[in-house]
Formats: structure tokens, C-alpha cells, sequence
């Protein structure tokens, strides 16, 4: 029995290492703002969040495909996922509370009662769970939902159930305990195994006379205390592989109920998130997954969902139209929305791998089988050789990982030095990536690096500017257009000493 | 049986040999406890320690440790190590053990680890084509001729039929109560399988074994030691034979009492069964095998060994590629690489000053220098290429101690007595290593000082490589070379290790640094998958 909702031919590993740059992801794109509105509070559900979204990078178009029609049930059917969500959870609890206690046992005697219980209170679980399919299932569509709730049915018959329970009231030995075993090392016994015993109790008994040649027998006498632990301790190894096996049946079906709480929590998640953005007036679109190597980004009304959970309103939406580009080189404006927009573009990119739905109107993009980020870490970064070198090495454990088709998202990358050495790493690395059709957007103020580029007219290159309104205003939006020499730094030295204050507290909404 | 020894041809002996003074200054006391890690039984400490100073026993291990770097051959050799070893478990066993129905298994199974150490230790040797080196293929031989003895032929055989029925014997123990009964078993199936049937359904991937800590020693108790008595009973001819077989082949004299030089494992030489020529190649080869594998991590990443050549009439030396070792095992394991260098000393050059700022390289160069010589020496692969050394007759080193301020006048004065003796005994084929000797005393005088010793040292026409602040000494005559440790020039934090002859050049520090990074284009496109 198997869940298989987060994909069709394998469970979902939530313990499975993260890419080793997520936690660079993570905070660069500020995701734990996104994984709280999934979470609600709720730890487990924040765990599993952030686990599917920095491990989404990779899925590919079947796997995305696979989560967005489950995902399609679990928006239609609301209720019924909390309530099955729920209805897993107790019964974990119950084990928790109840059974945990016998896991210490250090005999196979323990772990056997132990085992025999828990396989008792996990087949009444798992009937409610077969009730619950046998209700709910004519309202799932999806292929994920179909398969799980019609294996409920098929695997979990009166039948078999019946069979299971009269199996665990057998593990009692009344007549004895025949063992079998061979010579091991040091002709001690070795391979102790409890034997069925014949039918027949009584041939346990024939006791033969002694100094026969087929039998040799002896007593332990009843002050041999020694002699006495060696018996229960032979009776121990005999029995060892049983407990083991119905332990390990009550571990499977656990299992099974915590793989269920796992692979359903992200869906909850997905309701959490859909209601909150809901709330705040965001777009909402069910995201189209492109090849890999199709270098495509298409997107009308694309924001930062982050942004918009943090001020409780929509944020800056942008379109976007690139094709076979696998350079994207943002320039322009200082807080003129460049990083809030590659922000957006980097979570829309994961909420789309992980198999959720896209902030925006539209969106489609090629996926990628891993994305990393790279940004600058400090906001004013010296010259100081410490923080360059910390820089370049963090550029090169990204360079360790890279794969063609990558996702790698530059924000003002190569400024911790002087703007002539910047841009010349800068157009070296790019270079190098271009050839090596690595997808990259750049957002950078390099601008011998970006003019340098744009002089080359290369086919594969796309050249975004924020837009900056006659009036020197910010729109935040960013259009395609080619780097212009100044970044505007002196406007907003001019804005922050010059005019009212109302007017920075909007741009410091980006900061 | 005739076996040749695979390290001292024409059965030259050898003394036990004491750690050498220089070791500690070079490090070698480390890279010696680093190769010898896990190899304490064979008491490998002499063979490092101890340099023949005959060349033509450092070809001939030079030889034997070339053929071992076939990677085939070298698993070989450690396939049969690694029998030796578990066969000296089960003799330790065997002697411990109280009851003798145990002690006769582990008797038998130490034997046929034997047996098949060296059986398939002939097995390989033969598939190969052919043994290059002396040391390999006068063993080889000797080995053959031993194998084919009826000696061999009746323990190898005896032992295998033996262990072949125990391992077929079955029985059943029937617990009730405070009774038990031993016997024959009539193959009643297992029951644990019948349950893991009914709730295969649920398997989801693996679960937790619960392993439960039954105290495995391997000693009986007396319930168990009943039962196999009762097993004995069941199968009396079997337990006959073997106590006649054991008899024959593993009757041996208790341990000596005191530790030997030659290593724990030619303690065990004293069983009958056990050839000592097997023995002892057991322990010499291990020389071999410790260096190659203490090595192999290193050239895996890249680092580069070569065995070098000895200099002849033209007494140049030479070596490029090349690291300290002990330094570049401790960077290992952190996952990073040592720098490499070189050096060379052609025609009239006898010394090499080294000059330049602190914590650039400078006294790893010098120990670097050292290694190689007392490597080369045993007849060791080298870090390296392109390595041309002189077989040295002794390595000194006089390196700068941090001692108490009080004691500074005699131990300047110790230093000079220690120089004087120095240089009394070394002569042109000697090594001497020098490292901020007179750093304690005034500029005037350490020049002084310097100087006088520099004169000496250069009348002697000994090779020295000597770290010192005295940029003077670097242009002293024709016989000095002047190299100097550099750092990266817009970082000075940024230390590149090397020691170069001439000044580091001016590459721009972003550009330095990107290439430390690998970042740069060419690098990136070489690392880069397509």
C-alpha cells in the first residue's frame, strides 16, 4: 500500500537532503514568508513546505502535471481533505500517546506485545480510513486520488482483515517453543529460528530415554540462575525474527499513516496559501510547465507573492515574454523593482516546480533541474577583500552543482570589488554559462559588464530595464530594454534629501 | 621451502632501528604514525625509520613497490593480508576459548583461513603473466613449490572436508520448562514467514530491525556448551576426527610472555601448520602496502609520486610537482590540497636560501626538501615529478625551538656545539635542513654567525636548504640560489605557498582571485557538465 500523492510512482522523502544551496534560496527568495501562509502555524505543515518547495527544483513536467490535477482535487473538495488530514493525525496520536512506551522494550518478549497492539489499534484505523474511501470517492478525479482511494477498497477487504486479526491471537506458545539452529561461529548455535511445530502437540513431548542416539537431553536446575537467564535468552533468539517481523508489519503501517500526513500536508498547505493570497486580491493561475532546454518564460501579471502576504495587498505585477533566451540581464533603476521581480520570477519558478499554483495571470516557464540564487549579501558591500572572496566562493560552490539548464538567479553579483574587475569576472562567468546553457538572470549594476554584452547582439541574451518615468518616479515595473549608463542612484539621494517623507516610505516597501 | 626476503636481498640483516633525530623537525614521526595506522602488528616502525644507504637494495624495493602499484595486484596482496589477519583472530580465539569443542572450531577455521590465504594468494600470482621485480618473483616461486608440497596438500584438504560437515550439521532444541532436548532436525519450516505474508500488503520501503543486544561473545555458556555436547553426541565420528586433525596440525606452545621487535603477527609463526617463509612475507610486504595506500588518497586527487632517480656523476638535483606529505595528509582529510613546488640544484648549487614572508611555505618547503631524501632513501615512490635526488648517507636538521628566555645564552651556545657536530660528521652526500637557526640572537650576529656556518657548509659540498630572515644570504656566491615564499600581491591575506625563484608576478588581485575560485572563463568551461 502504497500513497503516491506527490508522485505517481514513488513516495515523497521529506527527510531526502536539500539541494545544498536552499538554504541560500531560501533566504534570498525570503520563501518562509510563503511557507508560513502554507504552514498557518502549523510546524509539521511549514516542515513539509519548505521541504517540497527548495526540493521542487528537478521535478519534471509528468511529476508537476501529476500535483497540479491532484492539487485541482483538493481546491474542488476542501472539506474533505481537512477532514481526512485530520482523521490521520489521530491516529498517529493515538500511537504516540498509547503504544510509544513498548518501542523501549529491550526483549523480543516486549517488542512482541508491543507489536501484537499496535497491529491491533492500526487495522481499526485503517477501516475507518477504507470507510472514508468508500464515501468520498466519486468526488476525486485526479489520477492520484483515484488510485489511493480505489486501493483503500481493494486492499483492505472484510476478508482479509478478518484473516489478519486471527493471525495476531495465534502468537501465543502454549506447547513450548520448538527452535531450529545450526553450528555458527565457534559451534555456537547460529540461525535460531522458531519452527512451525507438526501437527500433532504431543510429538513435542515423546520424550526419548537417555543416551539414545538421536536425542540428547538434560535439566537446568532450578537454583542454576545462570543456567536459567541462558534459556530465556535461547527463547529470546528464537522468538527474535517474529517479534521483528510483526514490529516491522506495525512500522509499515505506520508508515504508511505518516506518509499520508506528509504527502497530504502540502495540499493543505496549497488550501491555506490559495485562501490568504485569496485575501490579500492576488492573481492565481494554474502555471503551464515548458520543456527544460525550450529557454521560455512567459508570464502577464506576474508578483511577489511574498511581498503581497508581508503588506496584505497586491504587489507590482510584471509581463514577461522570452524565448530560446538563457541570459536575462536586469538593469536600471536602484529600487526601481529589479529584485522584487526577480524575486517573483525565482518563487513562481519553484511554485511551479513543486506542482502549486502560479502568482500571476499567466505563467509558463521551462523547468529547470535546479535552481540556485546568488546575491549580494550585504546591501553596501566595501571593497574589502574578505567580502569578494567570500562572494566568488560561494560562485563557485554554485559552479560545483550546475547542470545545463539550471536556473541561476545573480542579484548585483560581483560588486564587492571595483566596477572594471566586477565586470570582467562578471562577463567571464557569463561567458562560461551561456556556453554551457546554463539560465541565468542578472540583475546588476555592472554597466561596462551589461554594455559589453549588449554590444555583442547575441541572440540568446534579453535585456530587461526597471523603468524610470520622465519624472524621475519609479513605476516598478520592468520592460525589455537595453542598459542605460547610471542607475539613478543620484534620484533617490535626491528623493530621501529633497522631498516629503511619504514618498520613501514607498520604496522602502522593496527594500 | 625457500623464501627470499622482499626487503633486504642477498639476506642482509637488519638491526631494529630507532626513530632518527630528524623525524620530529620533518614530520616524519607523523607520516610514519599515519602509514603504519592500523599495521601495529607487523611493527613496520623499523623498516621506515631505518634508510640502507646501498642502492642496490633501494632499486630493488624501488622495483617491488613499482610492481605493487597494479592496482590488481596490490588487492591481491591485501585480499591475502586481510586472511592473515582474520586468521589471527580465530588463533587468539582458539586460545582463549575454555570449552574444547570450541576450541577445536576456531582451531579449524584459523587453518582454513590459512590455507586459503595462501591458496589464493598462488592462485592470483599465477594468473599473472609475469613478475617483474626480483622481490616478488623469488617469493612467487617459493610459494609455488610450497603449494605443491604434500605437507600443504594434506592440511588444505583435511581442513576443508572438516568445516564442510560441521557446516552441514542441523539440529532442533526443544524448550519446555526447565528441559531441554537436542535433536536431529527434520526440517520443520521456519514460522516468522508465515506472518510476513499476511502483512506484506502494508510494506513501505524498510522498516527499523530491531537488533537486540544479545551479548555475542564468543565464548559459550554452560547451557549452550551442553547442547553442543548434545550436538557432539548426535554426530560422534565427525567430532573424533577433528580432535585427531587438530592434534596433528594446531598443537603450538603458549605465547611468549613479552613483546617481540618484529610485530605481533610472527608471533603466531609458532603453529605448525603456519610456513614461516609466509609469515615474514606477511609482515615485509606490508611495507609496500602501507606506503602505496597511505599514498593512494593523495593520488587520487590528483597529486603526483614518482621513484627517483639517483644522481650520478653530475650531482644535480631536482624535483617539480612536489608537496610536503605529512601537511598535505592533514589537508586531505579537511578536503583540501597542498601547494606543490619544486626545486633544483644544478652544476655548482649546493644550497637553497629561503626568504620571504612568514606563513608562506618556507619551512614546509624545507621539510618538503627532507621528506623526499629519507623517502627516496627506503626506496619509497616520492611526492613529485620529474624527481633526480642524491642517495644521502644521513639527513640533519637544526630547526628553531621556541625555548624559555632564561636559557637563550646556553642555548645559543648548544645550537653552535650542535652545528660544530653537524658539520664534523656530514659529508658531501649528507642532507642538512636548516630553519631560522639564530632567529633568537641580534641581526649582526645571526649574519655573522650565518655566514661563518654558510663558509663551512659550502666547503663540506653538502646539499642544505636553509629558511632563514637573512635576505643576505641569498646572494652569497654561485653556490646559493635564493628563493623566496609569496603572497598574492593586492591580498596579503591570501597566502599562495609557493616558493619561487623569482618575484611573484603582477596578475591583478580580482583576477587572482577568481582564478583561486576557479571562476575565471577557461576554468569554468573545463568545470562546467555540457
Amino acid at each position: 500500500m502504497k500513497v503516491h500523492l506527490l508522485h505517481a510512482d514513488r513516495d515523497f522523502d521529506l527527510e531526502v537532503p536539500l539541494p545544498m544551496h536552499a538554504a541560500a534560496v531560501r533566504q534570498d527568495l525570503e520563501l518562509d514568508t510563503l511557507c508560513a501562509a502554507m504552514a498557518d502555524g502549523d510546524d509539521f505543515l511549514m516542515q513539509v513546505a519548505q521541504q517540497l518547495l527548495l526540493s521542487a527544483a528537478g521535478n519534471d513536467v509528468g511529476t508537476v502535471c501529476y500535483r497540479q490535477r491532484v492539487l485541482d482535487d483538493c481546491l474542488d473538495n476542501p472539506e474533505a481533505i481537512r477532514e481526512l488530514y485530520a482523521d490521520v493525525l489521530e491516529t498517529l496520536d493515538t500511537e504516540r500517546k498509547s503504544l510509544r512506551f513498548w518501542t523501549f522494550g529491550h526483549s523480543p518478549a516486549s517488542l512482541l506485545y508491543r507489536g501484537t497492539k499496535l497491529m491491533e489499534m492500526l487495522l481499526d484505523r485503517l477501516k475507518l480510513l477504507r470507510t472514508f474511501a468508500e464515501h468520498n470517492a466519486q468526488r476525486f478525479e485526479s489520477e492520484g486520488f483515484s488510485r489511493f482511494f480505489g486501493m483503500l477498497q481493494q486492499e483492505l477487504g472484510d476478508e482479509y482483515l478478518a484473516t489478519a486479526e486471527s493471525q495476531l491471537e495465534t502468537l501465543q506458545f502454549k506447547h513450548g517453543m520448538l527452535i531450529g539452529a545450526r553450528l555458527g561461529d565457534g559451534n555456537k548455535g547460529a540461525a535460531y529460528a522458531l519452527k512451525e511445530t507438526p501437527v500433532g502437540g504431543n510429538w513435542l513431548h515423546r520424550l526419548l530415554p537417555g543416551k539414545h542416539p538421536d536425542e540428547y537431553g538434560f535439566r537446568v536446575d532450578a537454583r542454576d540462575q545462570e543456567g536459567h537467564s541462558a534459556l530465556s535468552e535461547l527463547r529470546d533468539r528464537g522468538t527474535e525474527t517474529l517479534a521483528n517481523s510483526v514490529a516491522q508489519a506495525g512500522e509499515h503501517v505506520l508508515e504508511f499513516f505518516r506518509q499520508l500526513r506528509t504527502e497530504l500536508a502540502f495540499y493543505v498547505g496549497a488550501l491555506n496559501l490559495r485562501d490568504t493570497l485569496r485575501e490579500c486580491g492576488g492573481d492565481l493561475c494554474r502555471p503551464a510547465p515548458e520543456a527544460p532546454s525550450s529557454g521560455r518564460y512567459a508570464a502577464t501579471g506576474l508578483y511577489d507573492p511574498c511581498l503581497t502576504l508581508n503588506t496584505g495587498k497586491a504587489a507590482v505585477a510584471n509581463d514577461l515574454q522570452a524565448q530560446d533566451k538563457t541570459l536575462l540581464i536586469v538593469t536600471g533603476a536602484n529600487r526601481g523593482g529589479k529584485s522584487t521581480f526577480l524575486r517573483a520570477l525565482g518563487t513562481a519558478q519553484l511554485m511551479l516546480q513543486a506542482g502549486l499554483f502560479a502568482p500571476a495571470q499567466t505563467f509558463s516557464s521551462a523547468l529547470c533541474p535546479a535552481l540556485f540564487t546568488h546575491y549580494k549579501r550585504e546591501e553596501d558591500a566595501g571593497m574589502d577583500s574578505g567580502k569578494f572572496d567570500e562572494e566568488l566562493a560561494r560562485m563557485s560552490a554554485i559552479a560545483d552543482s550546475l547542470v545545463p539548464d539550471s536556473l541561476l538567479l545573480l542579484n548585483e553579483s560581483f560588486a564587492a570589488t571595483n566596477e572594471k574587475e566586477g565586470s570582467e569576472i562578471a562577463a567571464q562567468v557569463c561567458d562560461a554559462l551561456l556556453q554551457k546553457r546554463i539560465r541565468v538572470v542578472f540583475v546588476t549594476h555592472l554597466y561596462s559588464f551589461a554594455h559589453a554584452m549588449h554590444a555583442r547582439e547575441l541572440p540568446q541574451v534579453l535585456f530587461l530595464r526597471a523603468e524610470r518615468q520622465d519624472d524621475g518616479g519609479r513605476s516598478f515595473r520592468i520592460l525589455p530594454a537595453a542598459p542605460l549608463k547610471t542607475s539613478f542612484g543620484r534620484d533617490i539621494y535626491e528623493r530621501v534629501f529633497t522631498k516629503p517623507r511619504g514618498e520613501v516610505d514607498i520604496t522602502s516597501r522593496i527594500a | 621451502m625457500n623464501f627470499p626476503s622482499l626487503l633486504y636481498p642477498g639476506s642482509m640483516p637488519h638491526s631494529a632501528a630507532p626513530e632518527p633525530g630528524y623525524f620530529r623537525d620533518l614530520n616524519l614521526d607523523q607520516v610514519v604514525a599515519a602509514v603504519t595506522r592500523g599495521k601495529r602488528e607487523y611493527a613496520l616502525e623499523a623498516y621506515f625509520n631505518h634508510i640502507p644507504r646501498n642502492a642496490d637494495v633501494v632499486r630493488f624495493r624501488q622495483a617491488v613497490m613499482r610492481e605493487l602499484e597494479d592496482a590488481a595486484l596490490f588487492e591481491i596482496i591485501e585480499r591475502f593480508a586481510n586472511r592473515m589477519r582474520e586468521m589471527r583472530v580465530k588463533l587468539v580465539q582458539a586460545e582463549r576459548h575454555y570449552y574444547l569443542l570450541q576450541r577445536q572450531r576456531a582451531l579449524l577455521d584459523a587453518m582454513a583461513q590459512y590455507c586459503e590465504a595462501v591458496l589464493e594468494l598462488h592462485r592470483n600470482l599465477a594468473a599473472r603473466d609475469t613478475l617483474n621485480s626480483d622481490g616478488l618473483r623469488g617469493f612467487s616461486d617459493g610459494l609455488t613449490a610450497y603449494v605443491n608440497s604434500d605437507r600443504f596438500a594434506e592440511l588444505s584438504e583435511g581442513v576443508r572436508r572438516l568445516l564442510d560437515a560441521l557446516g552441514e550439521v542441523r539440529y532442533c532444541i526443544l524448550l519446555d520448562g526447565d528441559r531441554v532436548s537436542v535433536r536431529r532436525s527434520d526440517g520443520e519450516p521456519d514460522y516468522a514467514p508465515r506472518i510476513e505474508k499476511t502483512f506484506a500488503r502494508f510494506r513501505q520501503g524498510d522498516a527499523e530491525e530491531h537488533g537486540f543486544s544479545f551479548t555475542n561473545l564468543p565464548q559459550m555458556n554452560h547451557v549452550e556448551a551442553q547442547i553442543l555436547e548434545g550436538v557432539a553426541h548426535l554426530h560422534g565420528e565427525l567430532f573424533a576426527d577433528i580432535e585427531t586433525f587438530c592434534g596433528r596440525h594446531a598443537a603450538a606452545e603458549p605465547p611468549p610472555e613479552a613483546s617481540t621487535d618484529n610485530g605481533s603477527a610472527l608471533i603466531f609463526a609458532r603453529y605448525p601448520f603456519i610456513e614461516d617463509g609466509v609469515a615474514r612475507f606477511d609482515r615485509e610486504v606490508q611495507f609496500y602496502l602501507a606506503w602505496l595506500g597511505f599514498i593512494a588518497p593523495m593520488r587520487r586527487v590528483g597529486l603526483r609520486f614518482s621513484y627517483p632517480d639517483f644522481a650520478g656523476a653530475v650531482r644535480s638535483i631536482r624535483a617539480t610537482q612536489t608537496f610536503d606529505i605529512a601537511l598535505a595528509d592533514k589537508l586531505l582529510a579537511d578536503e583540501h590540497l597542498p601547494v606543490l613546488n619544486g626545486f633544483r640544484l644544478d652544476g655548482a648549487e649546493r644550497v637553497i636560501v629561503v626568504t620571504g614572508p612568514n606563513q608562506g611555505g618556507k619551512t614546509t618547503f624545507a621539510r618538503t626538501f627532507g621528506q623526499l631524501h629519507h623517502l627516496a632513501g627506503l626506496g619509497c615512490c616520492v611526492p613529485g615529478e620529474d624527481v633526480r635526488l642524491i642517495l644521502c648517507d644521513a639527513v640533519y636538521t637544526h630547526f628553531e625551538r621556541q625555548e624559555q628566555l632564561a636559557t637563550r645564552r646556553s642555548k645559543l651556545e648548544d645550537d653552535l656545539v650542535r652545528l660544530h657536530e653537524t658539520l664534523a660528521s656530514a659529508s658531501g652526500d649528507s642532507i642538512l635542513i636548516f630553519n631560522e637557526i639564530f632567529d633568537s640572537t641580534t641581526y649582526d650576529d645571526a649574519l655573522y654567525l650565518s655566514s661563518q656556518i654558510l663558509t663551512r657548509l659550502l666547503e663540506l659540498n653538502a646539499r642544505c636548504v636553509w629558511v632563514t630572515f637573512l635576505d643576505e644570504l641569498s646572494h652569497f656566491g654561485k653556490e646559493v640560489v635564493s628563493m623566496v615564499s609569496s603572497t598574492a600581491p593586492d591580498d596579503p591575506t591570501a597566502r599562495t605557498y609557493k616558493i619561487e625563484r623569482r618575484a611573484a608576478d603582477g596578475l591583478a588581485y580580482a583576477l587572482s582571485l577568481a582564478e583561486k575560485h576557479r571562476l575565471t572563463r577557461s576554468a569554468l568551461l573545463q568545470r562546467l557538465p555540457s
